[in-house]
């Protein structure tokens, strides 16, 4: 009955009303949709995985106190990235850590277990390239891309909330950041 | 090198999609994320009354200057109607401390880590609980009214 391809079929709405009643199908469903982009959010703000994990069930647990409010389901992926957006800010005030600096060049947020599947996958010097091009734009692009990158691709409703920027914007930076990531890459490799 | 645009939309679109690909393998959702996500269904709890976080604040030192390492104990506020629940937080070795009072007294639980526990409290409805795991917590309470019980729910916080 479905038909073979993406998002046509998927009804928030009508999922959101079925996981109110309590049926976790429908839940499973939602929770399949937007699991990544809620996840994506919250390493966009450079959160370590044991943060972002926190981070990602609060925003759920916060869907599933408000599903009886919630009932647009076209407002529904803008709405979790508000609420991850809103826990993760709400987590690096309260650990008194800054905000993502730009010029930052860590690896991602630093904890151990990054570093090892890291190196391995980025043994292709291709791969290698790229992320380190990656890392050398401002952190405003990567966030923009990062998010961006999710699957499936997020609206720009939902991009313009998660990172505060007007909708207007993305597209032209988006086209500005691949193509300082082209520049880069251009640079940094030998054809 | 190119001067063509159709070459250089062409590059940039091959790039993204490489950047999409190597972002995702480099960081997917981990599967225990994606298992928490599906369990917060069941702590869906229509009939439990919410009580949304009203104040937050942090807490000094008695010396009155807040400790420069770690962070500060935080006084979290909940409310529903005339049902107070407050719990300061600190943090310890053996995990967090939870310290707080709900108003009036009731039976209480502690949910964390997918688990739930119940608290002993005294008669004026103080409460401690020791060895609270970092992440999302939530505390419920049994409410004796005249009407009968109500379970009175704090919203999730991230501790």
């Amino acid at each position: 009955m479905l038909a073979s391809g993406v998002v046509a079929d998927f009804d928030a709405t009508e999922l959101l009303a079925r996981a109110a009643r309590g049926d976790t199908a429908a839940w499973a469903e939602l929770v399949g949709r937007y699991c990544e982009l809620v996840w994506t959010v919250a390493r966009a703000f450079r959160l370590s995985a044991a943060d972002a994990a926190d981070v990602s069930q609060a925003t759920w647990l916060r869907l599933v106190e408000h599903l009886g409010d919630i009932r647009q389901g076209d407002r529904l992926g803008a709405w979790l990235v508000t609420t991850a957006r809103r826990e993760a800010l709400g987590l690096i005030r309260r650990s008194g850590r800054d905000l993502p600096v730009e010029d930052t060049d860590t690896v991602w947020s630093g904890s151990v277990d990054e570093v090892g599947p890291e190196q391995t996958i980025l043994r292709r010097e291709r791969d290698a390239s790229l992320w380190r091009a990656f890392r050398g734009l401002p952190g405003a692009c990567q966030r923009l891309l990062q998010i961006l990158m999710a699957e499936p691709t997020p609206t720009y409703a939902e991009v313009s909330a998660a990172l505060e920027i007007p909708v207007g914007s993305i597209g032209p930076t988006r086209a500005r950041c691949l193509a300082s990531l082209r520049t880069l890459m251009s640079g940094s490799t030998a054809r | 090198m190119d001067g063509d645009p159709a070459d250089a939309e062409l590059a940039t679109a091959e790039l993204a999609t490489n950047l999409g690909r190597l972002l995702r393998r480099l960081d997917p959702v981990p599967g225990a994320v994606h298992e928490a996500a599906l369990a917060a269904i069941g702590w869906r709890d229509p009939d439990a009354e919410l009580a949304a976080l009203v104040g937050e604040e942090l807490v000094g030192t008695a010396g009155g200057t807040v400790p420069v390492r770690g962070t500060p104990p935080r006084l979290l506020t909940f409310q529903a109607g005339e049902v107070v629940i407050e719990m300061e937080v600190t943090e310890e070795s053996g995990g967090l401390h939870l310290v707080g009072q709900v108003v009036p007294p009731a039976a209480l639980s502690l949910s964390s880590r997918g688990r739930t526990r119940s608290l002993e409290a005294d008669a004026l409805g103080r409460f401690s609980a020791a060895g609270v795991p970092a992440g999302p917590v939530r505390l419920c309470a049994e409410v004796r009214r005249d009407t009968g019980t109500t379970r009175v729910c704090t919203e999730w916080v991230v501790l």
